[in-house]
């Protein structure tokens, strides 16, 4: 099935009587954008740890452009192409910026055991450009410690690009950002994403964005999928607007 | 100053050419302690390479120390030349470090740390009890020349070598993009797993580079005693580099080096007039920890930094 380059059948992920997700099952066509919404606890998170490796499923597959990866470690799959960043910002916090880059870079290209540091020279400019791209380059030899919020996770971003992905699964990307700034840093991510004809599944709390952004949305509640569809189709969807989005949601549908 | 920061080779030559000449001038007693100094820095440096930048505390570093002088004077005793026995010392405590720490990696934090401490235990009662190989207690002793024959003071010129060598070793992996690596998943493991990179071989790699060049500080150790005792592989040498980091600050390249001198020159002191020169040592050691992590080189540094204005 070359057109779905994720496809989950069936996870279920228990944490002893605890059902983090059950039976969930979810495609992503290729170049897609998606958002996954849904309640504290629906089991977002925990969906995007299965797809990128970070958990195990208790039940189920993972297939990445037809190859079964369910049990395959996070750093085989970021190889095949799955680039991901985390609810809580994951950033090297002690290293400048331009450092953090190029760590990515490093990965990308596959030199991490080199002992030569003229392989680092050579990602000189892939690492500017790439710092350029995500709006860093004024701070580019700050501590990561030291710059603000916004800016680590435009940073992550940045790193996940560095590595060449084909599939970003994005888990909050804007959580604890400002307004302005979060909508700026998804301009930013739609921009990429396009440019560079990728997929993107992103997990988000703000309603408006994932209505004006996402082609696809999915929404979870209590670990199973309640319903799949176009914008309209999800706004339209009465048990959506019941259980999770409220009326505004609807009365903004109709606007649409 | 700012000369010597921003060139860093040429600063690294000057102290190399001033700790020669040190050395050449030296008496004695000097010279033996200087010697001694040489080898806990390169000790304490590789300990420091695993913690400040490998994200590894290992309680249990000695393990590659004493193999490193077993390795070699069991070879010396045995009748290898000397000149290949001082190679097998460090060979020997490379492979431990690769069979060990294969085993080690797959552990976190404490947990890690605690296994490096059994193996290091498992090690001392294997030196300790193997009575036939290794005399056990009694440990090893004339099994080569004194100062491998090359006379005090060359000797000592012998391990300012290695020593430079060390940390020329460990300077240049950390500007290589396998330092890089080695920082990244010592910082946030998650993340550097999300780039592609596996935790736990970069992390194997790293702790054998640790482990040979301890086994080198070892060999060096073992050649400048006379001797080996299961005690170079037990608890209290571990100990001693751990303190040393610690006082010399962590995070650091040069932490290491003034650690060991601080500690060197403290319980050298200390223990020459007071007789509860433990009791201090501890006082010391937690004043540091307390006020200062970023140890004496911290406290250099600040020095340093408020002397020459920036820019």
């Amino acid at each position: 099935m070359a057109d779905f380059i994720l496809s989950a059948e069936g996870i279920s992920k228990k944490y002893g009587a605890f059902s983090a997700l059950t039976n969930v099952s979810l495609k992503l066509k290729s170049g897609e954008i998606r958002a996954v919404i849904g309640p504290n606890g629906a089991g977002k998170s925990t969906l995007t740890n299965v797809l990128g490796g970070q958990i195990l499923p208790t039940a189920g597959t993972v297939v990445l452009d037809g190859r079964i990866v369910t049990g395959l470690a996070p750093h085989r799959r970021a190889g095949l192409g799955i680039g991901r960043t985390f609810q809580i910002n994951s950033t090297f916090r002690h290293m400048t910026v331009r450092e953090n880059m190029l760590a990515a870079c490093v990965a990308a290209a596959g030199t991490g055991y080199s002992l030569f540091s003229s392989k680092l020279r050579v990602l000189d400019s892939r690492v500017a450009e790439l710092v350029d791209e995500v709006g860093l380059s004024n701070i580019s030899e700050s501590i990561v410690e030291a710059i603000s919020h916004g800016d680590r996770k435009r940073l992550e971003l940045g790193m996940v690009l560095a590595t060449g992905p084909r599939l970003l699964l994005l888990d909050e990307p804007t959580a604890g950002m400002g307004l302005n700034e979060r909508q700026d840093l998804f301009k930013l991510i739609v921009d990429v994403v396009k440019k560079r004809g990728l997929t993107l599944m992103f997990v988000e709390h703000d309603i408006d964005i994932v209505f004006n952004l996402a082609e696809r949305i999915t929404v979870m509640a209590r670990g199973s999928v309640l319903a799949e569809g176009n914008p309209d189709e999800i706004s339209a969807d009465p048990h959506v607007q019941e259980i999770y989005l409220g009326e505004s949601v609807a009365a903004k549908g109709a606007t649409c | 100053m700012n000369i010597l920061v921003r060139h860093p080779v040429v600063a690294g030559a000057l102290a190399f050419v001033a700790s020669a000449s040190i050395l050449v001038l030296a008496n004695d007693v000097w010279l033996m302690r200087l010697t001694e100094l040489l080898i806990w820095i390169l000790f304490a440096a590789s300990l420091n390479f695993l913690i400040s930048f490998s994200g590894m505390v290992s309680f249990g570093h000695a393990a590659y120390f004493g193999l490193g002088c077993y390795g070699f004077a069991l070879s010396a005793k045995a009748g290898v030349p000397i000149i290949v026995a001082v190679m097998i010392g460090p060979l020997v405590a490379t492979f431990a470090a690769a069979i060990y720490g294969a085993l080690c990696v797959r552990l976190n934090k404490i947990y890690f740390a605690m296994l490096t401490l059994a193996c290091a235990e498992i090690t001392y009662s294997v030196i300790h009890q193997w009575y036939d190989l290794t005399g056990g207690d009694t440990g090893l002793t004339q099994f080569a020349p004194p100062s491998l024959d090359l006379g005090a003071r060359g000797f000592a010129l012998l391990v300012l070598a290695c020593c430079a060598g060390g940390l020329l070793v460990i300077r240049l992996v950390l500007n290589a993009p396998l330092g890089l690596v080695i920082r990244s998943v010592g910082e946030n493991p998650g993340r550097a797993a999300a780039l592609g990179f596996s935790q736990r071989q970069v992390q194997w790699v790293a702790f054998v580079i640790a482990g040979s060049l301890a086994g080198v500080a070892g060999t060096l150790y073992s050649a400048f005693q006379g001797n080996a005792f299961p005690d170079y592989a037990g608890m209290r040498f571990s100990l001693a580099p751990l303190v040393m980091v610690i006082l010399g600050g962590l995070g650091s390249f040069f932490g290491p080096v003034i650690g060991a001198i601080v500690e060197k020159g403290l319980t050298g002191v200390l223990s020459h007039y007071v007789v509860f020169w433990e009791l201090i040592m501890g006082v010391v050691v937690i004043t540091v920890t307390v006020y200062s992590p970023h140890g004496f080189w911290g406290l250099i540094k600040r020095v340093i930094n408020k002397g020459a204005p920036r820019g």
